[in-house]
């Protein structure tokens, strides 16, 4: 049963649980692990606010009757968890990359239907491909992602994988293997060029941590009017239009992609942005394998048309063990894991926690997602 | 006579080795003048004339090739003479003109350096020397008594290197954030597997030495949103620092800073107060999962405790660019070590490194000249 929401329409519920729903503050449904330790901050909830579960499958949820499933207008979506693994999807994006997570689509499809009454739905993922349907995004539902929390360990990743190349950290450890005091030049941060594909909250931290290292940076941006702040405050030396590209991987020495993937965005770094790069320029990617032409890459790589790669996310993953990537001695590879820390579901559902005590009150939410634009 | 040396010459620079572009860096950040009473007096006395002309003497070796950027000297310099020992350089020079000698230049990395035995050997001639500068930071290699009892003013290079070590300490702090050797032993075992890796945000980094190189790493570690402390001898932070260090520590307090530390950074000089001075009971006091980073000089930590203490795993390891000796040799347990990340003593070795420091030597010259205070005036009985 597709859904029709309008803002005056509890949808199909019964005249008790309007009442019940006028009542409560909100209606939140869990879809994540139980068992995640996070998952203790929701003892921290505003007041009025019902809990009507938490769990990951319908089964989990099967206590509710159909005027509590009506009456839900709160979703928060967790991926991740470290119970017994569903089928796995046949490509999955996942912030979590293990055999045990939570596909975040396949979950929500299950539950669509019974959610005649949800207004917001929270995501703890940034990346959003697969969570917007077409009933979704043509729906009134509000979306709201976890834009922001994995800005830091990405930007850390982005910072480091500089300095992998800059210091030569191959060479360094192949002559501490073999015994050898072998001195030679390295290089600094301070001074090279940081050219920034997505100018978000990952690639804003991007942006200051460079800066930290006296690195000049600029940036490829869809809007160059909301980015004129970060022009004249000295955070970016320079802005590049979109059908500017190639200008900015010519200019760059670092080159930094946190895109989301999207149809506007997919394979955008294209075989000619690679070979427009500079022999010695290194390109990182913190955002989505598929905005990339990983095939044009791999040849780049191995013909050392540039310099190395440092890779957090790839067109297929996990990624299969026949991949070239694996093999190239110029290639940093982190299995989708560079924004995974211990405390990041913790920041997450901190995050949530703040956005519902917003919506309770009846302020602007955090993070709201254009669902149309698809982030 | 044999040539008189290389000598300044706007008009043949053909004399000195052609410098390749390279770049120039501000030394504004370049300031503290800590002289002993004696030598900043005598600093003062020099600082307050004008002079037309000096006499420089530059101990390296000609060909060392950032010498070009001497061509930059002000007008009035006159290089009398360039090399290494007392015999190159008595080619080049009467006895009177040793006398004429105001300023001298240790410069040269390497086998291109002068040798403390060298200048030691000549310093008697030199009776008219006002100021030596050492184009390196370390003057462990140059002090001995008779320089550090003269008037002589010295200077160094302080602050040249200090941006690409604190890059190289932020970069092994990363190291073991992110678990560098388990990323590697994955990807050559074709392994996807993904872990939790560690934010520096929020974790505590301990300087140890908390000068211009210490100054500059706990900066970059703000930015990453570390939290600092530091020891230091003078206890006082000034303004600009309270920002920067949440607590400073005298050097007694060692081990408090070390178990407060996830990352330390040590970055002395090597002198009699600082050898050791991370001892074996400092490092017991770290956290078990606590890094040891050092750039300053291998000989200001118990390196045989410390080899200690990695291999037993007290600690989560160590990144180090200076040893006790070095090059360090292969037979040193260091090298085989999964939780240590080294480096040849290169992590300042870039291209431009030697060719700042004389960019820093020309700007001081400028400064001695014009009777302004020179910059990175060293306490020659504090080594540093």
């Amino acid at each position: 049963m597709p859904y029709n929401g309008s803002s005056n329409d509890t949808g199909s519920a019964t005249a008790a649980a309007a009442a019940a729903a006028a009542a409560a503050a909100a209606r939140v449904l869990v879809i994540g692990n139980p068992e995640a330790p996070e998952f203790a901050l929701l003892q921290q909830l505003p007041p009025g606010v019902v809990l009507l579960g938490v769990g990951q499958s319908l089964a989990d949820f099967a206590h509710l009757s159909p005027e509590q499933w009506a009456s839900c207008d709160v979703v928060v979506k967790m991926g991740g968890g470290s119970s017994p693994s569903k089928s796995q999807p046949a490509h999955s994006h996942l912030h979590r990359c293990n055999s045990s997570s939570v596909s975040l689509t396949q979950s929500l499809e299950e539950f669509w239907p019974l959610l005649t009454g949800l207004k917001w739905l929270h995501s703890g993922a940034v990346g959003l491909e697969h969570l917007l349907t077409p009933a979704l995004v043509t729906s009134p539902v509000l979306l709201t992602n976890a834009r922001g929390v994995y800005s830091q360990s990405l930007a850390e990743f982005a910072l480091m994988s500089c300095h992998f190349f800059a210091k030569q950290l191959p060479r360094l450890m192949a002559s501490q293997a073999a015994r050898v005091w072998d001195v030679h030049e390295v290089q600094e941060l301070r001074g090279a060029t940081m050219g920034l594909i997505g100018f978000g909250a990952i690639g804003r931290r991007v942006a200051e941590l460079a800066g930290a290292y006296r690195m000049r940076v600029v940036a490829l941006t869809r809007d160059a009017s909301k980015v004129q702040q970060d022009v004249h405050s000295g955070l970016l030396s320079q802005v590049y239009a979109a059908d500017q590209l190639h200008q900015l991987m010519a200019a760059s020495d670092y080159v930094c992609l946190s895109l989301p993937h999207t149809a506007s965005t997919d394979g955008l770094v294209s075989a000619a942005a690679i070979a427009a790069m500079k022999p010695t320029g290194v390109l990182i990617n913190v955002g989505r394998g598929r905005t990339v032409d990983e095939e044009a890459l791999i040849a780049a790589l191995q013909a050392g048309r540039i310099r190395g790669a440092a890779l957090d996310v790839f067109a297929t993953e996990p990624l299969p063990s026949s991949n070239p990537l694996w093999g190239l001695p110029n290639v940093l590879l982190t299995p989708h894991c560079s924004a995974r820390t211990s405390r990041f579901m913790f920041d997450n559902m901190q995050l949530f926690l703040d956005n519902l005590q917003r919506y309770v009150e009846g302020r602007q939410l955090l993070n709201v997602v254009n669902k149309t634009l698809g982030y | 006579m044999q040539s008189r040396g290389i000598g300044v010459d706007r008009s043949s620079s053909l004399l000195l080795p052609l410098c390749s572009p390279h770049r120039t860096i501000p030394f504004s950040s370049l300031t503290s003048i800590r002289g002993s009473s004696r030598s900043s007096s005598r600093h003062a006395a020099m600082a307050a004339g004008k002079k037309d002309s000096i006499n420089l003497l530059v101990v390296a070796n000609p060909a060392t090739p950032e010498l070009c950027v001497l061509q930059k000297l002000p007008p009035g310099v006159n290089i009398v003479a360039t090399g290494q020992t007392l015999a190159e350089l008595s080619q080049q020079l009467s006895d009177e003109q040793w006398g004429s000698i105001d300023v001298m230049l240790n410069c040269g990395v390497g086998k291109n350096a002068g040798k403390r035995e060298d200048v030691q050997e000549f310093w008697g001639r030199l009776t008219g020397l006002q100021w030596l500068h050492s184009a390196s930071a370390g003057l462990e290699h140059l002090l001995f008594p008779e320089l550090i009892d003269s008037p002589v003013v010295l200077s160094n290079a302080k602050g040249v290197y200090s941006h690409s070590l604190a890059e190289y300490a932020l970069t092994c702090c990363s190291w073991f954030a992110k678990d560098f050797p388990r990323l590697l032993a994955a990807k050559a075992a074709r392994s996807w597997d993904p872990y939790d890796v560690e934010e520096l945000r929020g974790k505590t980094l301990g300087v140890v030495g908390y000068g211009d190189i210490g100054r500059a790493t706990a900066v970059l570690a703000k930015a990453f949103r570390m939290k600092v402390v530091a020891l230091r001898r003078n206890t006082t932070l000034a303004e600009a620092d309270k920002g920067v260090v949440e607590k400073i520590y005298a050097p007694d307090q060692i081990t408090e800073l070390m178990s407060v530390s996830d990352y330390v950074v040590a970055s002395t000089p090597y002198t009699p107060a600082t050898d050791k001075l991370v001892s074996a009971a400092a490092i017991a006091a770290m956290k078990p999962n606590g890094v040891f980073i050092n750039v300053g000089r291998g000989k200001c930590v118990d390196e045989e405790a410390l080899i200690d203490a990695l291999q037993n795993r007290r600690i989560r390891g160590a990144g180090l660019d200076v040893f006790a000796t070095e090059p360090l040799p292969a037979d040193s347990a260091l090298w085989g070590l999964p939780n240590v990340f080294m480096s040849p003593h290169n992590a300042d070795r870039t291209k431009e490194f030697q060719f700042e420091s004389m960019e820093l030597f020309v700007q001081n010259v400028e400064r001695y000249m014009s009777g302004q205070e020179l910059m990175n005036v060293c306490d020659k009985r504090s080594g540093y």
